[in-house]
């Protein structure tokens, strides 16, 4: 390579001095005939014809319009030149040709440093030759070349005789006319020589932020280094998927346009008669709304097809169809082809969540037609007491079914409970606008009796009745210790009678079995719920404004809270500190129930609007779960006090079985399983299942209807 | 296709047909009559033959002239054959090359309507006589009552004694003959007592004499099999009592109560346990003795506790997965469980699942009694509250028989009188009495 730069040096000083000799003669003889032109070059010519000899071949060339120049004449392929030096076979192998055979250099360009030295030496015109390696041969430069170079390396045409023709375009030169000055290069205005005050204020900012430690500047190394970095980090094409998914970014895939249906038979010009539309069945679709008809035209006949006018809609039609194409968005939905067991949540199975009621172990036969209205279980377990809208109160021993004693009231029974301490033996029933405590004598022998007759003895010696008559207001509850002689203590046992100023409707005892909470029927007043305490025989007046016409109330089991449900909300009160606490949206628009979870943390609401709620004190105002199992109002729900279960009644005359493992550690949340719908009641006058209750000690739960009966399911 | 398919249905009835195999069966006896004997040759049965056909086979297989309406029953590996022999097979995954060993006994005859003694009341318990050793003829029974009441039968169902023991529902009845003319009663009462009777008979008229008393609820009574006069209960209040009623302790404590009450001469004696046994956790319902050291009850807990009454302690338990037991008999050391489901569980004490051996299903309510039939170790009876009395046979999955009442009614107590009657009895205060003819 060296070799050919020296060369190229030489040759262009040589070219340099060249024009010294010419120019003069050019500018001399300014020539304007193309016959002078052809003169000159012959001059030319000959004066060099002397000094070379072998330059017909390359005047042959100058003649042809196509320059054998370019042609290549050997083919080695296109592979660098250094390829085969080094090649062991020896100097001068350029490379192999088409038919495979090898090119060897030419002698002239074979020659080495030595020689090309003699050459100069002895040849004073050794820089007309030039090396042509493409073509493996050596150029020899005439006069004629070395003058148009000139020419071209000054700005001028390559040939002489293209100065003078005016058709050419010649670029302005600036030296001839020196009035023209070109706008933006050529005119330089002061600001360019002088510092931007600017640029020094900001340059004195950045000054100043790095001397404070406000602007950090990456020293030269860290630039390097960072750049190493990144240059460093190696793509792993296999790290990813989605760099391997890669697909450059396309333009949305086009929608074809919805296919317009294929004409039907009815869309003939000459239809089959049965698609033609006698007059009723037009004036039937006329009265139809046009997208419901079933043409959106009217089918016709005609004898043949030139007959046929113009369709008077096609314009209308096709405007609209093209306004459809244009405004409707079309969307290409991707299909998910899920499997519907997918879908349901992962649920136990309820054969593993046994125990659970399932069947009808035991009817308790004595109702008859009577529609039960409540039921309640004694705490021991053993008994078992019901009240129907005639007024009985029946006791039944769980186990035979037996009928142990019977009570009659007048007009409905609403509401019967049993104290739920073991050693309080009363059952209460709310009858009307009174409340009995009654301590059933038939159901206990004699020493059991004594503790509760002993404790009414206390209670009532701790009662101070009311003497206060003068007060207008009437006290909201009346109590009274009936004696030995009393009609209603021989007949029906009762001990306490409570007569209140509204009818009541709901009676629940707190789990001690000395307060007790009642509530009157559907009326919107501050008395509608009342809490007393048996002990103290007093009653209490909770809230001083009503808060909506209350539906249901219960104590909670464990904590000193008292929950009150009105249509739609549930308020927990502390009875301690007498205040609210909480409030809760059911979600539903009537609550018909509420049951407190034994452990107290849940509770669940059912309502008229066939809805079932579970809360979790813990988890904010809103249902955790909200279930819809039945096809009619719920009139009741129901606990389990020691098994995982609970239960719902409804008007649909069905009881629904849940289970509901509520866990020790709060984080995790409860499992409810719909596990067992018991069907078994009537539906009478749109009532079905009125009541339900779980037995304490065993999965059992007894229902009442409004069939009047009474079953116990296990 | 259409074609095609009738050509598999073709195929399908061809199969069918080919599917009237024949077993090759051997006959076998346990009846120790050798009129009854078949030869033990292998014959070739068709699969499809059912119990009546069987039957059939077996009257023509033997040359004797043996009554034309003995029924048998028929054995394949112990259980007993209903439908035809194929079904049996493929339940037991028999194959067809083996040859099938037949055992064909006596079947049980139907128990046949006797008599039918109307009460007022409804019956709560029935016991027939105690007795130690097994008995062919029916003997005396009890009948006790929800109002208290407790009534005496005699072997040809005539009320020897009535009277109201007790102001509550009786619980339980144990009585026994002591001689020619004197039994003794006991009775156990809702209202937390115990009455110890003693019932002579005078002048074709029975007196009775209350001589102890024991103020404790029980739901289930026993004597010691060993030992007449201790007697064993359990009630609500979940303890095992053991008491000792021999005269000693009688007088002991009758002693006791004339010093306190000078005036009121009363000979009752108020007795004491002599061990309280605890391990039940809710009530109990019933106990039976599996032996002569040990006791099995059952109640609400769940469990069939067993209770070694040498140590007086709780041995083991089985659980029962969440039924609640109400009622229990036993038969060597197999203990059959009626419950509240509907279903009557056999249970082997001796192994440690909580798995039942077997479960009869057959009933449609509360099950209320369960008894063993006291000559045989196959056939018992249970009764329940959807009105119906079952003969079972452990080796049989479906009930033998049948005793229906009155439609709508709850049995609460049945009861062998020996092994040739069946008494029932429930809401309606019907006595049933059911004849079974001797098979032998």
């Amino acid at each position: 390579m060296p070799k050919n730069t020296t060369k190229k040096k030489t040759k262009k000083e040589e070219i340099q001095q060249e024009p010294e000799e010419v120019a003069p003669e050019q500018d001399g003889a300014p020539v304007e005939d193309p016959k002078s032109v052809e003169k000159t070059r012959k001059s030319r010519k000959r004066n060099r014809e002397e000094q070379d000899k072998p330059r017909e071949p390359l005047d042959i060339g100058y003649n042809s319009a196509d320059s054998d120049d370019e042609e290549v004449l050997i083919r080695t392929g296109n592979i660098p030149d250094n390829w085969y030096d080094d090649y062991a076979e020896g100097d001068g192998l350029v490379g192999y040709d088409v038919k495979g055979e090898k090119v060897q250099k030419a002698p002239e360009l074979q020659r080495d440093e030595l020689d090309e030295f003699l050459r100069r030496q002895n040849d004073p015109n050794w820089w007309r030759e030039l090396n042509d390696k493409l073509n493996n041969k050596n150029v020899k430069l005439s006069k004629e070349d070395v003058e148009m170079i000139e020419r071209i390396r000054s700005g001028r045409f390559a040939f002489a005789e293209d100065d003078n023709d005016d058709l050419l375009y010649r670029p302005p030169e600036n030296d001839d006319n020196p009035e023209f000055m070109h706008a933006m290069s050529d005119f330089n205005p002061k600001r360019r020589y002088v510092r931007s005050l600017h640029e020094r204020k900001r340059v004195n900012r950045y000054l100043q932020a790095i001397r404070r430690g406000w602007l950090k500047v990456r020293t030269r190394e860290e630039i390097l280094q960072e750049y190493k970095k990144k240059n460093e980090q190696v793509w792993d094409i296999w790290k990813d998927e989605s760099i391997t998914a890669f697909r450059p970014r396309r333009l949305p895939k086009q929608i074809d346009a919805p296919k317009k249906d294929p004409p039907a038979h009815a869309e003939s010009y000459n239809p089959p008669k049965e698609y033609l539309l006698d007059e009723k069945e037009k004036e039937e679709q006329d009265e139809l709304e046009p997208e419901e008809r079933l043409y959106n035209f009217e089918p016709q006949i005609f004898d043949s097809l030139r007959k046929v006018p113009l369709y008077n809609n096609l314009i209308k039609e096709t405007f609209e169809r093209c306004l459809d194409l244009y405004i409707c968005p079309r969307v290409q939905r991707k299909k998910i082809n899920i499997a519907a067991s997918q879908l349901i949540p992962d649920m136990p199975n309820p054969s593993e969540l046994k125990p659970f009621p399932s069947k009808v172990s035991i009817e308790y036969k004595g109702h008859d037609e009577a529609k039960v209205r409540s039921l309640t279980v004694s705490p021991c377990g053993k008994y078992l007491a019901s009240g129907d809208d005639q007024g009985n109160v029946f006791l039944w021993d769980v186990k035979t079914g037996r009928i142990r004693h019977k009570y009659k009231f007048e007009g409905i029974v609403d509401c019967v409970r049993f104290n739920p301490n073991k050693s309080v033996l009363i059952l209460s029933v709310v009858n009307h606008n009174h409340v009995y405590m009654i301590m059933p004598q038939k159901l206990y022998t004699r020493d059991e009796r004594k503790d509760t007759e002993n404790l009414i003895k206390e209670f009532k010696n701790n009662f101070i009745p009311s003497v206060d008559t003068s007060s207008t207001k009437k006290p909201p509850c009346k109590w009274e210790f009936l004696e030995q002689s009393d009609k209603d203590f021989v007949e029906r046992d009762v001990r306490v009678k409570l007569e209140f100023e509204y009818i009541i409707k709901k009676i629940d005892w707190h789990s001690k079995g000395d307060y007790f909470a009642t509530l009157a029927d559907n009326i919107q007043t501050s008395t509608q719920v009342l809490i007393h305490s048996l002990s103290k025989a007093q009653t209490q007046k909770p809230f001083s404004k009503s808060k909506g016409i209350i539906e249901t109330i219960s104590f909670h089991p464990v904590r000193p809270l008292f929950f009150v449900c009105n249509d739609q909300q549930v308020f927990c009160y502390n009875l301690q500190k007498q205040v609210l606490i909480r409030k809760f949206h059911s979600g539903a628009r009537m609550v018909s129930s509420i049951a407190l979870h034994p452990k107290g943390d849940n509770f669940v609401i059912g309502s008229y609007d066939k809805k079932l709620m579970w809360f979790d004190l813990e988890m904010g105002n809103t249902p955790y779960k909200k279930m819809k199992y039945h096809s009619k109002a719920i009139r009741n729900v129901s606990f389990s006090g020691i098994y995982p279960l609970f239960a719902s009644a409804s008007d649909d005359g069905s009881l629904n079985v849940f289970h509901s493992q509520v866990y020790e550690d709060s984080a995790m949340n409860p499992l409810i399983v719909p596990v067992k719908i018991l069907r078994g009641h009537g539906v009478r006058d749109k009532l079905g299942v009125l009541d339900c209750v779980f037995h304490p000690d065993q999965p059992w739960l007894f229902s009442a209807g409004a069939d009047g009966r009474l079953l116990l399911w296990v | 296709m259409p074609k095609h398919e009738e050509s598999q249905e073709d195929t399908k009835m061809e199969e069918e047909e080919e599917k009237v195999e024949f077993v090759q069966c051997r006959f076998k006896t346990n009846i120790k009559n050798e009129d009854y004997h078949v030869e033990e040759d292998i014959i070739d049965i068709s699969s499809q033959t059912t119990r009546k056909m069987l039957t059939k086979m077996i009257h023509s297989l033997l040359d004797n002239d043996i009554p034309k309406k003995t029924k048998f029953e028929f054995l394949i590996n112990g259980r007993m054959l209903r439908g035809t022999i194929a079904e049996m097979m493929k339940l037991m995954n028999l194959s067809n090359d083996e040859i099938v060993e037949i055992t064909y006994t006596f079947a049980m005859h139907k128990p046949k309507e006797d008599e039918k003694i109307e009460n007022d009341e409804w019956i709560k318990v029935i016991k027939s006589i105690f007795v130690f050793e097994e008995r062919k003829k029916p003997g005396a029974f009890a009948a006790g009552f929800f109002d208290g009441t407790v009534k005496l039968y005699d072997e040809e169902g005539e009320v020897v004694y009535n009277k109201q023991l007790h102001e509550d529902v009786v619980n339980d009845i144990i009585f026994q003959k002591e001689s020619k003319d004197n039994w003794s009663l006991i009775t156990a009462g809702e209202d937390a007592e115990i009455g110890f009777h003693k019932l002579s008979r005078e002048d074709g008229e029975i007196k009775d004499r209350r001589i102890a008393t024991i103020l404790q609820q029980a739901n289930a009574l026993s004597f010691c099999p060993t030992n007449s006069e201790m007697i064993t209960l359990a009630g609500n209040d979940t303890l095992l009592k053991i008491y000792d009623s021999s005269a000693d302790v009688l007088a002991k404590y009758q002693e006791k109560e004339t010093t306190s009450h000078k005036r009121t001469k009363t000979t009752v004696a108020y007795l004491k346990p002599v061990a309280k046994i605890g391990g039940n956790s809710h009530p109990v319902n019933c106990l039976k003795w599996i032996n002569n050291s040990e006791i099995v009850t059952g109640g609400y807990d769940h469990a069939l506790r067993i209770f070694n009454v040498d140590r007086e302690e709780l041995a083991s338990s089985i659980f029962t997965n969440n039924k609640a037991i109400t009622c229990i008999d036993s038969v060597k050391d197999n203990v059959l469980v009626g419950c509240e489901d509907h279903a009557v569980r056999l249970w082997d004490i001796r192994s440690n699942s909580t798995d039942p051996v077997k479960v009869f299903k057959g009933h449609n309510g509360w099950v209320s009694s369960v008894q063993m039939n006291p000559s045989s170790d196959y056939h018992f009876i249970s009764s329940a509250y959807d009105s119906r009395t079952l003969v079972w046979d452990f080796r049989c999955d479906e009930p033998l028989y049948k005793i229906g009442l009155s439609p709508a009614e709850k049995i609460f107590a049945s009861s062998w009188n020996s092994s040739s009657s069946i008494i029932s009895g429930g809401d309606t205060g019907m006595l049933q009495v059911h004849k079974v003819k001797s098979t032998d």
